[in-house]
């Protein structure tokens, strides 16, 4: 007997082929068959109307603490991910010695904006090297993990403060080969760095201290097992972004590696750069190198309050010489007539109506609920205001702890990003999922990309954007035996309805240990997730199975 | 502006961005001074500080301010970590 059958599903096998309709059956973890299946099964599942796809895989997360204390990494089961790739950018939380915890858990606070306590009461540290935290996570997962070792933790446990002073020594670049070989003996999916992160105090991470001979001797690491090197170029300029490919694709090449760098962005007034990056990438891949960009789906959002000056207020002079004072002359200010409508009229004369008039209240500050989600303009017009001395009224009415929202204001030309996705050598990813917890949500890529990028633009068939995150990461960072519906291969599968898949509105929750707040999003149109052959999500519900595994060996 | 002299990076254009981290960014195209032009991406802080010492009004008073002048006024922050962005992803 079957443990579980999807009857009567639209088969999107993960491949790309036409999609067709038959049932999935799922014994011991694997799928069965896929066809006509007579017979029982414990479970069945009715499909109809619904895709059957194997489970999403997201390539780039910074889940690697809220694994201790959620092991299904909530909110992805939601959008259909089964398996999610920690340890980027650097950063992972082993190999750790006790005595260097504090100034790593001040680079993961810098990330992923994590109250102090979530390290103290979220979990119990019981490891240090990387085996001890894949034994810490493991038991409780309901989702697949395959994670990066973080370069700059490599060096803390190597060469300890200096890593965050001074280029390695022969010995020392040694040392830290044998504990990479260890990690990744361990179930590391590879190994993750940076050239342009920063800790808690502003000072770069101790990767970047390293020099070539140190990444070129953990590539020779990374090729005995032919594991990821994963690196956050300077994304920010394209010159160096092509000469970080360039790079990478030696390092590719020399040692029989994949690679990926992450984040590529597209930007309007510079329209020319991604076309270059990925130009690059094209004649690296004819070379013969592996060389992987990530982009993301989802446009990025501008969010801030009157609490900190921000650089959105930077075309309005009166503006952001209020908005820099100290907390008690900013609100006196803001409450002088005088002041505000000399800001008023600062804004333009419609009133701000240009610039702030899309802005959107946010949660998570003490905006009432009767304001969350509105746009400025409306709110204002209901106050008889315009949009400037509304948003002045507002914050001052709530002490500056009122947050708002500028929608899409990069990455956000659905026509050239869809585009970009559909190239064979995009690499959809760069979610930073569990990152920046307390800014934006970074749950929901997956949704976004069929509601805009299939159903809106048709840029992607559903097959193709199936493909592109299932069979294609699966391929690239090696998770053999997942990213396909296939007889054999892992029970990794979602049912979701094409005509609904998408991500919900972003909203405030306080579930981080220490009462933290994130923003996250729910998932919309996604029925049922199965995590090796075991139902983890279903009609909205977390099952509470622990079946996910770490997936990289 | 462009000169033989590669310590004569000049600001060319400035503008804000949405950052990876939610944040407003500012970015700065630099020509320096063989003709190559790069860009430079300043958290708010780093940014504050830049416009402070350039005495600029408006985000297009910054454009033709010279980069070096800007390093040796601003301290060894401006010419480090915080001239990149100021979170990951």
């Amino acid at each position: 007997m079957l443990d579980l059958v999807f009857r009567n599903g639209f088969v999107v096998d993960g491949t790309g082929a036409p999609g067709f309709h038959a049932d999935v059956g799922v014994k011991d973890g694997l799928i069965s068959e896929i066809g006509q299946i007579g017979g029982e099964a414990r479970e069945v599942i009715n499909a109809e109307d619904r895709v059957v796809a194997p489970g999403f895989i997201d390539p780039q997360t910074h889940f690697d603490v809220q694994l201790l204390w959620d092991g299904a990494a909530r909110p992805c089961l939601q959008h259909g991910v089964t398996t999610i790739v920690p340890g980027n950018c650097s950063l992972s939380l082993a190999p750790l010695r006790e005595k260097d915890r504090p100034a790593v858990v001040g680079m993961f606070q810098k990330i992923e904006e994590m109250p102090p306590e979530a390290f103290t009461e979220g979990f119990e540290w019981t490891w240090e090297d990387f085996a001890g935290y894949r034994a810490a996570i493991e038991p409780g997962l309901s989702l697949n993990v395959a994670p990066l070792v973080g370069h700059s933790v490599l060096r803390v446990w190597v060469m300890g403060e200096d890593a965050q002073r001074r280029a390695s020594t022969h010995e020392e670049i040694g040392a830290m080969q044998e504990v990479l070989r260890d990690c990744l003996k361990a179930g590391a999916v590879g190994l993750s760095t940076s050239v342009v992160d920063v800790d808690a105090l502003d000072q770069p991470v101790p990767c970047r201290y390293a020099q070539s001979a140190e990444l070129e001797a953990l590539a020779a690491v990374l090729g005995e097992f032919g594991r990821m090197l994963q690196i956050v170029p300077e994304f920010y300029n394209v010159d160096l972004t092509v000469a970080r490919v360039d790079q990478l694709a030696t390092l590719s090449r020399r040692y029989g590696i994949p690679t990926t760098f992450s984040p590529v962005f597209d930007e309007a007034r510079s329209p020319d750069d991604v076309p270059y990056i990925l130009e690059r990438v094209a004649e690296q891949f004819a070379l013969g190198a592996k060389v992987w960009p990530q982009m993301q789906t989802r446009p990025i959002d501008i969010s801030f309050s009157l609490l900190r000056p921000s650089l959105f207020f930077l075309s309005l002079p009166s503006w952001m010489k209020i908005l820099r004072r100290p907390f008690e002359a900013k609100m006196a200010a803001l409450q002088d007539s005088e002041v505000v409508d000399w800001m008023s009229r600062d804004a333009g004369p419609d009133g701000g109506e240009r610039v702030l008039g899309s802005l959107i209240v946010r949660d998570g500050g003490r905006a009432p609920a009767s304001l969350v989600g509105r746009q400025l303009r409306d709110i204002a017009m209901e106050r008889g205001q315009n949009c400037a001395r509304a948003l002045i009224t507002l914050s001052v009415e709530y002490e500056l702890d009122i947050a708002f929202l500028s929608e899409n204001r990069g990455h956000d030309s659905s026509e050239r990003i869809g585009t970009f996705l559909a190239n064979p050598l995009v690499h959809i990813g760069a979610s930073d999922g569990g990152a920046h917890l307390a800014t934006f949500s970074t749950y929901g890529d997956t949704g976004y990309l069929f509601s805009e990028f299939v159903r809106k633009s048709g840029q992607l068939t559903l097959e193709n954007a199936v493909r592109k995150i299932t069979a294609e990461p699966a391929e690239i960072w090696g998770l053999r035996g997942r990213g396909r519906l296939a007889p054999g291969l892992a029970a990794d599968i979602v049912m979701f309805d094409p005509k609904t898949i998408a991500r919900a509105e972003e909203r405030a929750v306080f579930d981080v240990p220490g009462g933290g707040l994130r923003y996250v999003r729910d998932g919309i149109g996604v029925d049922a997730v199965v995590v090796n052959g075991e139902v983890a999500y279903q009609g909205g519900s977390y099952t509470g199975s622990k079946s996910g595994v770490i997936c990289a060996l | 502006m462009t000169g033989g002299n590669s310590d004569l990076a000049t600001i060319v254009d400035a503008r804000v961005v949405a950052g990876h981290d939610g944040s407003a960014e500012l970015i700065l195209v630099l020509l320096h001074g063989n003709g190559i032009t790069g860009a430079v991406a300043l958290d708010a802080a780093s940014a504050f500080e830049v416009i402070a010492h350039c005495n600029a009004e408006h985000i297009e008073d910054l454009v033709g301010c010279s980069w070096r002048s800007i390093l040796d006024g601003c301290g060894p922050s401006a010419g480090g970590g915080r001239t990149t962005r100021a979170q990951s992803g």
